[in-house]
């Protein structure tokens, strides 16, 4: 007999939120590698051919890594990655901690939406302004800029996310502090602590 | 009236267990709202902030540290100081304090310190019968080795922050961070003695000699930093991309700690790791930026001068006040917050900036292991599943030579600035 009707429903919006976690931290892999690259082909480069040797590579890798963070940001508020003192919420009741948290979400996706909104609205400044950076390489910088508000969207999503769980879907047992989310993924995934 | 119902608001709001990004953020936010700036300029602050080609390092050299935690460096390093050590009463607790410092200097960061060493030397220590509040204690304390010894993170912002030579900090880091170790390693020595601590077994030279080469390459990162930096060759930014593909060779060629097809996923885990800091970072110098726009640096250096304070009076009310900050803030979110602020009063009142960067840093090595929110307690306590109390206790006698230390740090100058003197000149 097939699993009762919430329990398949949770399995498949887990499935998609481990799929969407993966995306962003694929991303940021490649990103980061890419970055990599381009810092050795600068630092090498100089020597082998300075006639053609690249002098632009930190303001890319500036760019790569900035877009990185701020996918990855989104994963790190599934996974409650971001660092904060939770030396007071160990104290309180799990009932306790849950209004906390969810006061915490409300804030945090006020915040996001922030983001989103007046980062579009420098996004859109900079295209409409046509900035571009100084170095030879002439990069628009609206491409940059743009890595705010997608950024702030993505966390903004799984804000929402967190809080209809603490809200709805509340289980003393694995979402108070002790017992991070993060613990419900599959050990091989199991992620290490922030730096 | 109303600064004190913001200063309420910031700590509830780091009470109530708030992302620090987002306390800062909010904290921004309000500011930018009750004193009528547009709060577009936040968000345009918040991303120009971020484009710091010096501040590329970050991520780079947090690869580096992934590379080398995953790699079985951590593990060379353990072997290297048990060859070395192992006859000694206590061996393990010596070995700690050694290759946490190594380690450091390797990786340049203390969570990461803490936690590649913890993860092989909690359950060694823990078998061979030390107490676990002990080998919780040196292996934590020992991990904050790594603010001060370069290559630093802590040193690049500061320089970032302050607009001081990285590469000046860099040496007036060395001497401090050997005499904290120091004092670690004789105070373990002393301990493992009174408690009757097991030793382990002595190897001979030839094992010694074979466990030493094979440590070789993960001292080559250091090496590589150290020479493009002080050879000139490269910015700091290009020796920490150049150190973690160093490490990533390193780690895949000669230890195979992972093989490479991991490395995508090893780099997004740096990059995690990056993005928690990086999102701090942004967040916190648009609220000290918002801070200098409000002249109170300017005032408090007004209020020094007036007050015809001594240096060394400066300094005791700057240690206190950090290691009062270091309480509620963690390591990067003081520094982004404090050192804006303190930054022009230090040349006006006598301090030497990259004197201050040390002191700085060590009460952050301080923070670090101290309640409530030493990030290093909870690491520990994360992988050794022991209560953060428990690790505190353990921490204690380390804590309370860190301060010592940080006394002589602040008041002989000498011991800092020595070094930078002595190779770029006064």
């Amino acid at each position: 007999m097939s699993a009762p009707e919430p329990a398949r429903a949770q399995g498949s919006v887990a499935r998609i939120l481990f799929v969407w976690g993966w995306i962003e931290r694929t991303i940021a892999g490649l990103l980061g590698a890419f970055a990599l690259v381009i810092a050795v082909l600068q630092v090498f480069g100089r020597y082998i051919d300075p006639e053609r040797a690249i002098n632009w590579a930190e303001e890319v890798i500036v760019y790569i890594a900035v877009w990185a963070v701020m996918i990855v940001a989104s994963e790190l508020v599934q996974s409650d990655g971001h660092v904060r003192p939770d030396l007071v919420l160990r104290l309180l009741r799990p009932a306790a901690q849950r209004w906390v948290e969810m006061f915490n979400c409300l804030v945090a996706i006020a915040f996001t939406s922030g983001m989103v909104w007046y980062g579009w609205a420098v996004v859109s400044t900079a295209v409409l302004l046509d900035q571009r950076s100084s170095s030879d390489l002439q990069f628009p910088i609206w491409i940059y800029y743009t890595a705010l508000p997608v950024g702030g969207g993505l966390m903004l999503l799984r804000y929402i996310i967190r809080l209809i769980r603490y809200a709805f879907l509340f289980d003393p047992a694995t979402m108070t502090v002790g017992h991070a989310i993060s613990h419900e993924a599959p050990p091989e995934l199991a992620i290490p602590v922030t730096e | 009236m109303w600064t004190v119902g913001f200063l309420v608001m910031f700590f509830g709001l780091l009470a109530a267990g708030m992302p620090i990004f987002l306390v800062l953020g909010t904290s921004a936010a309000i500011l930018y709202f009750v004193s009528g700036q547009p709060m577009i300029g936040l968000a345009q602050n918040m991303i120009d902030q971020l484009n710091s080609t010096t501040l590329m390092a970050l991520p780079l050299f947090v690869m580096a540290a992934a590379f080398m935690r995953r790699g079985g460096v951590a593990q060379a390093l353990v072997d290297l100081s048990t060859a070395w050590l192992g006859g000694i009463k206590g061996s393990l607790g010596l070995v700690a304090v050694v290759s946490c410092a190594l380690f450091a200097a390797i990786s340049g960061s203390s969570v990461a310190t803490a936690l590649a060493m913890g993860t092989i030397l909690l359950p060694a220590m823990i078998d061979r019968g030390y107490p676990r509040g002990f080998a919780l204690g040196v292996i934590g304390a020992s991990g904050t080795i790594g603010v001060v010894i370069p290559p630093s993170l802590a040193l690049i912002l500061y320089g970032i922050v302050t607009e001081q030579s990285v590469p000046r900090l860099f040496l007036a880091g060395i001497l401090p961070g050997l005499l904290q170790a120091g004092a670690f390693f004789v105070w373990v020595l002393y301990y493992a003695r009174r408690k009757n601590f097991p030793r382990e077994p002595a190897m001979s030279m030839r094992t010694r000699l074979r466990v030493t080469a094979r440590a070789l390459p993960a001292m080559a990162v250091p090496f590589v930093v150290l020479m493009g930096i002080y050879g000139g060759f490269m910015t700091i930014t290009e020796s920490a991309a150049l150190a973690a593909v160093t490490a990533l060779l390193v780690s895949v060629v000669v230890y195979r700690g992972f093989p490479w097809t991991r490395t995508l996923v090893v780099i997004a885990e740096a990059l995690r790791s990056a993005a928690v800091i990086m999102l701090i970072i942004a967040t916190a110098l648009v609220f000290g930026h918002w801070m200098t726009g409000s002249g109170i640096p300017g005032r408090l250096v007004d209020f020094a001068a007036h007050q015809g304070f001594a240096t060394w009076e400066f300094l005791l009310a700057m240690n206190v006040l950090l290691l009062i900050i270091g309480c509620f803030l963690e390591v990067v979110s003081t520094l982004l917050l404090v050192m804006p602020i303190l930054a022009p009063a230090l040349v006006p009142l006598g301090v030497d900036p990259v004197h201050f960067g040390i002191i700085f840093t060590h009460n952050m090595e301080v923070g670090l292991v101290h309640p409530p929110v030493g990030l290093n307690l909870y690491v520990l306590s994360t992988i050794s599943d022991a209560p953060v109390g428990e690790v505190i206790r353990g921490i204690l006698p380390f804590l309370i030579l860190l301060l010592i230390v940080l006394g002589i740090i602040t008041y002989v100058p000498e011991l800092t600035l020595w070094l930078p003197r002595m190779v770029y000149g006064s």
